[in-house]
């Protein structure tokens, strides 16, 4: 009895569960007749259900005739396959509209056709459709948000670009200024070196000359005289005296302008000659490493290293109270390598500000006008490095080719 | 059980699944309006985790789409496409500009539709050959790597499928991919009975 | 024209197959003989003996693909008419068999069946 009951209710529930249900549901026998219809696919097809009832369901949607739509059923039920119909791929088939009196926003549809086999003769298919507006307009506004997001993210990357292209341009625009204003340095110790030169090879041509004939004729007439007039011998003899005197005058003021070790020996024995001296006068123990290969390098790159070794060499005398200075002089293929180091009391951060290191600069710019590096280390009590490293042109370096002439 | 195959019932499962796939290649010819090549198909007897290496391992990203048949004898019908390349494929189709890096609602749903049409033509060309009567799922979406998707439902791994294999490729946009029915062998008897009778009513015998 | 004895080579690389289009052929045209081939290489080497009236020819096969072999047997044995009977029925694929300037009796789907035949007949 309570099964009999209960089934008697089920039937007019499912009519009930139909009208409810929020998707559309048709259902069609083998002829595509329509068998069911609910009420969701009166509401958005604007076709009541009792229109629909029994017609060919492709008379009531006749622009689905010949199209997947059509293969779809007829696949389920002759081999009951199911299939899925996306409204993306078949451009939402079924003229179904949230409100159907004004067909303006068709629904975005998903479609299910299931097969339905309910004896091995009669076969049904149901069409199941839901609205998947709500879920479209989402992705739609995904996507313009992802468009958005990739355009900014390219104009940014795009500003980045021109950002990093205005500083490589600003860094251009250093390394030039930077390398005019080393060639002009350059430029001016070569015109002042040669200056010197020039009055060098003056003094000593000229007034050298001049003061040797007077030496030699004062000396001549000295020996004449004799003894007979003993207070013009002493001052012919005071006259010899001073002469003598400007001849070394004059010789040290050549040296002191073109080193002339340098022209005669060569770097290695004029670094070697300068440095003992210096070493005598001043209480130094000496130490010499020097490469004999760079005896004969370029004119303009002995003789800044040269500068340089007479101004270190002169700091260390005037300020370090030195007991020991080293030399060390290292040629690779493509480069040099010049130390002059002592141990004596260092220089503070103050003592590397005095009015004296414009001896440093001076150093500085002549081994970075020819391209090299210039460190100076130095620690309070522990002494002062001068570091020098200057890049050779290929061909240079120990060729002989820039053999210096004799002075004399 | 004894799951061995004779040549000729081998050779015939192959040539089934060959006219299956021919369909398939057809529909999926006319989506994308380009050729469609397939290779010669192959049928090997495999544990299921030995499937799933053949079928790519854990290389590669894929998106699968399945279908079961239930009914004389049970298969899963596996459609697999490298993921990348099955997203230009919808792309494609969709004329979509925007290059999401993941899949979206849409597409997956697209690329379902896409598998379901591929893989109706080729299960209803090989359930009409062997005339069988069989429940059809809907296509179910999957992304990961095969091992994944070869895992299924079950966690059998050492079950001992039948996978019938078959690559084909557009050439035109580097697609390629593979169709798999992978047969469970507890309904093996009731499969190789279908060959049998293909086979007679072929040979008249 | 029916009463003609004809020979007919068989090309597929599943017997089945072949099978299959020897008893559907044979249902209409009872005294015709066959040669079965199981590839195109098998298919070169039956000619050596064989003069067939019509060779059916599969498609997708491996080593020599239908296509290939469709052009070396004309070459071999341009009397031979040739239909084929194939899984492949893409347009594209219709379109690469027009542009071999080889004149085809049939395209025929695979299964074969009765239709399939008298269009291979129909068109001999």
């Amino acid at each position: 009895m309570e099964t009999q009951e209960h089934m008697v209710e089920i039937g007019p529930l499912c009519e009930q569960v139909l009208v409810t249900l929020n998707l559309g549901v048709i259902v069609v026998d083998q002829s595509l007749r329509v068998l069911e219809w609910n009420d969701w696919m009166s509401r958005h097809s604007g076709i009541a259900r009792d229109t629909a009832l029994h017609r060919p369901v492709l008379e009531l949607f006749p622009g689905l005739s010949g199209t997947r739509f059509e293969a779809a059923i007829q696949q389920a039920l002759l081999l009951h396959q199911p299939a899925i119909l996306t409204g993306s791929l078949n451009r939402n088939p079924l003229p179904l509209y949230a409100n159907p009196a004004n067909k303006h926003d068709r629904l975005h549809q998903a479609i299910q056709i299931l097969p339905l086999r309910h004896s091995s003769e009669q076969h049904f298919c149901v069409i199941q459709v839901s609205d998947v507006s709500a879920a479209f307009e989402r992705e739609a506004a995904l996507r313009r948000q992802a468009t958005l997001l990739n355009d900014s993210l390219q104009a940014q990357s795009r500003l980045m670009q021109e950002l990093e292209q205005h500083n490589d341009l600003l860094d251009l625009q250093v390394r030039e200024r930077t390398a005019q204003l080393e060639e002009l340095a350059r430029h001016l110790q070569d015109v002042t070196e040669a200056e010197k030169s020039q009055l060098a090879r003056e003094l000593h041509d000229e007034l050298g000359s001049i003061l040797t004939a007077a030496r030699i004729d004062v000396s001549w007439s000295a020996r004449k005289l004799g003894d007979s007039v003993p207070e013009i011998q002493d001052k012919l003899q005071r006259v010899l005296n001073n002469l003598s005197e400007a001849i070394q005058m004059k010789r040290r003021i050549i040296d002191g302008m073109r080193p002339t070790l340098l022209t005669q020996f060569g770097l290695v024995e004029a670094l070697e000659f300068a440095a003992g001296e210096m070493a005598d006068v001043n209480g130094w123990q000496l130490g010499l490493d020097l490469d004999a290969k760079a005896q004969h390098l370029p004119e303009d790159i002995s003789l800044a290293l040269f500068r340089v070794a007479q101004e270190a060499l002169t700091n260390a005398a005037k300020y370090a109270q030195a007991t020991r200075v080293d030399l060390l002089l290292q040629l690779d293929p493509d480069e040099i390598w010049f130390t002059v180091a002592d141990n004596g009391v260092g220089m503070t951060e103050e003592a590397r500000n005095t009015p004296r290191t414009h001896g440093i600069l001076g150093m500085r710019q002549r081994i970075v006008a020819r391209g090299g590096d210039f460190e100076l280390v130095s620690v309070p009590g522990k002494g002062t490095r001068v570091e020098v490293r200057l890049p050779l042109a290929a061909g240079s370096g120990v060729a002989p080719t820039a053999t210096p002439a004799p002075e004399h | 059980m004894n799951i061995v195959l004779t040549e000729l019932q081998k050779e015939t499962l192959e040539e089934v699944f060959n006219i299956g796939m021919g369909r398939a290649a057809a529909a999926l010819s006319t989506l994308v309006n380009e050729e469609v090549k397939l290779s010669i198909p192959s049928v090997r007897l495999m544990r299921r985790k030995e499937a799933a290496l053949v079928l790519g391992g854990t290389s590669r990203r894929v998106c699968s789409i399945t279908q079961v048949l239930r009914g004389e004898f049970g298969a899963d019908a596996i459609l697999i496409f490298p993921e990348e390349k099955s997203l230009q494929l919808v792309r494609l189709m969709l004329g979509e500009s925007v290059d999401l890096t993941f899949v979206s609602e849409i597409e997956r749903e697209a690329l379902t539709e896409v598998g379901n049409i591929i893989l109706n033509a080729c299960i209803g060309t090989i359930t009409n050959l062997l005339e069988g009567e069989f429940s059809i799922s809907l296509p179910v979406f999957k992304q990961g790597d095969c091992v994944e998707i070869m895992q299924g439902a079950t966690d059998e791994q050492e079950q001992v499928v039948m996978l019938l294999h078959i690559d084909f490729s557009v050439e035109k946009y580097e697609i390629s991919g593979h169709v798999a029915f992978v047969q469970d062998v507890r309904s093996y008897q009731g499969f190789v009975e279908r060959i049998e009778r293909f086979i007679q009513k072929a040979m008249r015998s | 024209m029916a009463s003609d004895v004809k020979t007919v080579l068989i090309v597929d690389d599943s017997s089945v197959s072949r099978m299959m289009v020897q008893n559907h052929i044979s249902d209409q045209m009872p005294d015709w003989q066959f040669v079965h081939a199981s590839s195109g290489v098998d298919a070169l080497e039956k000619l050596k003996t064989v003069t067939p009236d019509l060779v059916t020819l599969d498609l997708n096969m491996p080593e020599m693909d239908g296509i290939e072999a469709a052009q070396r047997i004309t070459e071999v044995c341009p009397t031979a008419r040739i239909a084929i009977v194939t899984a492949n029925i893409q347009d594209s694929m219709r379109r690469k068999l027009q542009g071999l300037g080889i004149f085809f009796v049939a395209v025929v789907e695979k299964p074969i069946n009765e239709a399939g035949v008298r269009k291979i007949l129909f068109g001999m």
